[in-house]
């Protein structure tokens, strides 16, 4: 079998604040392979956004290693480890930049990253543009007339011009309504089979989950508390925190009412032992 | 365009603010065109015609050597304008890119830049300027440098704080994530979110820039005769208060103008930018 | 004549801007029975947030709205009362949870100086002691098990979970006959949301407070209404009882709604959006 494409070992990350310190992540730890979509879920404060900044480089562990196709990413990233490993963020708004076109905005990585030639880059906006469900003429628009999915779209056109193995999804759809938010999650189901990416999706909502990932891990306080494939996460619920996640979870049908009940019951029969 | 003329036409004192600027920038442009005696802004001496009240055809009268006094308002205000302009070229260049070094760079580089401009603010502006020009030789060349040197921090404690915002912004991160270098991040990404504010602070200064040079030549500091100028005027004619009234009132009345009228013209562009604070 | 507790009728509403003028409700009627909770469904900018706001009567005195149609409130229409009629109403007879507990709530006074403000709406001369009192008990009723220690508390000292509490209690102290809840608990964590809407619930069931329950999220509202109405674009699009819509939704606004929200028992629930939305203007379903 092959080596994982990322490995995160025994991460750690303090944060140390004027007169204390706050425990972010504990001793994290979790392979993630080649192709998976791997959901991080946990509650605000939970460490889930502290491990994917820690993946995107953004700041380095305090302790602990991150390992991408088995060579340890250092605490300055070289260009090509940066390029392979991308961000969609949650509000689509503020991950846009308001004052510039958005071809400029998805040309960014391509001149960054020297992808293709001057000329070249302009039909590379375009292509991208098309890949994402948006007109090729966006790439003149301002920022300012696009929807919160269409904004969400280019940001995740941007993630993947440089052509990256691994996008992390940082809630990419809480702040859209459910109707988009459906269009968006098709459209990343569509592109990881077509580019074989690798996600790995923090989110702290359970339906997203089961309809986006592989496997799941929990995390609670900074720690991992779970992690299985997703079926049997949800069929299967061992961790109490787990337990009343799926539970809290608004729901619709009456099939997703009888399984909420039978956890709550569980939950509510322990509690009395 | 259209929006913006609707914003402006909204609020009366928004048209008053664009009418007087209009004005105060169009006879300064045109001057060689619409004062009466254009050669008056240099050494004529008319001792025929010296101290005249304000008639016809000096309607602002004249000064102490015949010069027509209209005439030399206007000119003066082309000095002050360009003068303002200069000042404002070097000081906000200077103010912008320190504001986001410091915004941006982390601790250290925030640490010296931002005490270097909290040591300039807390000095009162008039005395650095006066200070300066103390030990310079008085010209317009070192006037605008005195008035620029109390004017960048302003610009740099602006720029600071806006930066201090937008870091926070997704497209940072994303720019960041990316591998954008420091340089592209301040300068292309932050920078222009910041031009509608750092817009409207340039065009309310522009009126204190005047002010505060009128201010200078009025001690004596700032622009030397024969070149008109607002407060050398008001200095010179005060010695003749109250009968050669005229001397200083139009004068004054001239500095009112081009500062209100600015003040104006700023919260005009506020509403049309959005920038209020 | 009748016993409803708020009657909209008709109601249209329009932004008059620099450039045109927008209209973002159009003739919206709605009924909330005694005791009765009700639900306004629909995604951002469909017009169900202004919907609140106009039973508050906050946009009315605006000069940049234009307003039609009728708000009865207990039979009265808001129409013909005064801006000050309106004010006393707020807080005493009707009253309103908000979004994000932590803004709602006045950071630089403590959580019993807070109560006293509001009791004071309804009684001006209520004292500090007598506010104590009952502001006690009614933290008591909400779970909330050290009263004291929360009323000499800041909102900030407090977790977001028991500042939503302190806020629902606030909102019934004054026992309106109408609560209206704003997107209540969508910036809290789920495990905390669940548990504030659930004792919302209790609560307003236990005192026959009626509600007008605002949100995005249909999940909550098939848990918390007795009936909903689905707003798209400023129109109510389909009304009637919460397991009827849910059961067989008939308009194909509220059909691609239940379609694209995804299950938590299978994996595969969003795989076809409706992406042609021209349907979404059918005329009203009505159950």
């Amino acid at each position: 079998m092959t080596a994982p494409l990322l490995q995160i070992n025994q991460l750690a990350k303090t944060f140390h604040l004027e007169s204390y310190q706050i425990h972010a992540v504990r001793d994290f730890t979790v392979d993630i392979w080649q192709g998976e979509c791997l959901a991080i879920v946990g509650e605000s404060g939970s460490g889930k956004s502290t491990v994917a900044n820690m993946i995107l480089g953004v700041y380095p562990p305090t302790s602990g290693q991150i390992s991408f196709k088995g060579a340890p990413l250092g605490a300055r990233r070289t260009k090509s480890q940066r390029r392979a490993v991308q961000l969609v963020q949650q509000n689509p708004f503020s991950s846009i930049n308001p004052s510039r076109r958005i071809g400029a905005t998805l040309k960014l990585p391509l001149n960054v990253h020297d992808i293709g030639t001057k000329g070249e880059r302009m039909a590379r906006v375009e292509e991208l543009l098309g890949e994402v469900g948006l007109p090729a003429d966006y790439a003149a628009r301002a920022p300012s007339t696009l929807s919160g999915g269409q904004c969400q779209r280019v940001a995740i056109a941007r993630a993947l011009a440089s052509q990256p193995e691994m996008v992390v999804l940082d809630e990419p759809t809480s702040a859209l309504d459910v109707l988009v938010q459906a269009r968006v999650l098709i459209l990343l189901n569509e592109l990881r089979k077509k580019r074989d990416l690798t996600y790995v999706f923090i989110t702290h909502d359970l339906a997203v989950v089961r309809n986006m990932a592989d496997r799941v891990a929990v995390m609670k306080d900074g720690q991992l508390v779970e992690l299985k494939p997703t079926h049997e996460i949800f069929d299967n619920p061992e961790h109490d925190y787990t337990r009343s996640l799926i539970s809290a979870s608004p729901v619709i049908t009456e099939e997703e009412r009888e399984m909420r009940n039978r956890l709550r019951e569980g939950l509510a029969m322990e509690a009395v032992q | 365009m259209k929006r913006t003329v609707r914003i402006i036409l909204a609020n009366p004192l928004s048209v008053i603010g664009v009418i007087l600027i209009g004005l105060v920038v169009g006879s300064a442009i045109l001057a060689d065109f619409i004062t009466p005696f254009p050669t008056h802004r240099g050494t004529v001496v008319d001792f025929t015609n010296f101290n005249q009240p304000p008639g016809w055809p000096n309607i602002m009268g004249t000064d102490l050597v015949g010069r027509d006094l209209f005439t030399r308002i206007i000119y003066a205000y082309r000095i002050s304008l360009i003068l303002g302009i200069v000042v404002l070229l070097l000081a906000v260049p200077l103010g912008v890119t320190v504001g986001l070094m410091a915004g941006y760079l982390g601790p250290r580089v925030r640490f010296v830049l931002m005490r270097t401009t909290e040591v300039f603010l807390s000095i009162p502006p008039l005395v650095l300027a006066m200070s300066i020009m103390g030990v310079l030789e008085p010209t317009l060349i070192n006037g605008m440098m005195a008035v620029t040197v109390m004017w960048w921090p302003w610009y740099s404690r602006l720029v600071y704080n806006l930066t201090l915002a937008e870091r926070e912004e997704g497209y940072v991160l994303a720019a960041e994530v990316i591998g954008a270098s420091r340089f592209h991040i301040m300068f292309v990404e932050i920078l222009p979110n910041c031009f509608p504010a750092i817009l409207t602070k340039m065009t309310l200064d522009l009126g204190f820039v005047i002010l505060i040079a009128s201010s200078l030549s009025f001690l004596g500091l700032g622009v030397q005769p024969p070149t008109p100028d607002l407060g050398s005027m008001v200095a010179e004619g005060a010695r003749y208060l109250p009968d050669s009234w005229w001397l200083t009132v139009f004068p004054g009345l001239a500095i009112l103008v081009a500062v209100f009228g600015f003040n104006l013209l700023g919260d005009a562009m506020r509403e049309v930018l959005g920038t209020h604070q | 004549m009748n016993d409803l507790t708020l009657e909209i009728i008709d109601l249209s509403l329009s932004f008059k801007g620099l450039m045109e003028t927008t209209k973002v409700l159009h003739d919206v009627s709605l009924t909330i029975g005694q005791k009765e909770k009700v639900a306004l469904v629909g995604e951002s900018g469909s017009g169900k947030s202004v919907t609140a706001r106009l039973v508050l009567g906050l946009l009315q005195a605006q000069n940049k709205t234009r307003v039609s149609g009728t708000i009865n409130f207990e039979g009265r229409d808001l129409a013909w009362m005064t801006a000050r009629e309106r004010r006393q109403l707020r807080g005493t007879r009707m009253s309103m949870i908000f979004q994000d507990p932590v803004s709602a709530l006045n950071p630089v006074y403590r959580i019993e100086n807070q109560f006293h403000e509001v009791l004071k709406r309804k009684r001006p001369t209520v004292s500090l002691d007598e506010a104590r009192e009952e502001s006690t008990a009614i933290l008591g009723d909400v779970n909330i098990t050290e009263p004291e220690r929360v009323l000499k508390s800041f909102p900030f000292q407090l977790s977001g979970g028991m500042n939503q509490r302190v806020m629902i209690a606030m909102g019934l102290i004054n026992e309106p006959t109408l609560l209206i809840a704003d997107e209540p608990g969508t910036a809290l964590d789920v495990t905390v949301q669940d548990q504030t809407l659930r004792l919302m619930h209790d609560m307003v069931e236990e005192r026959g407070t009626s509600v007008f329950f605002i949100s995005h999220n249909l999940g909550v509202v098939r848990e918390f209404s007795d009936r909903l109405y689905v707003i798209y674009q400023g129109r109510i699009v389909e009304e009637g009882k919460t397991e009827d819509v849910f059961a067989n939704p008939k308009h194909p606004y509220t059909r691609a709604l239940l379609a694209a929200v995804p299950s938590i028992t299978s994996g595969d629930t969003i795989s076809d959006v409706i992406n042609d939305t021209s349907a979404f203007l059918a005329p009203r379903e009505v159950h």
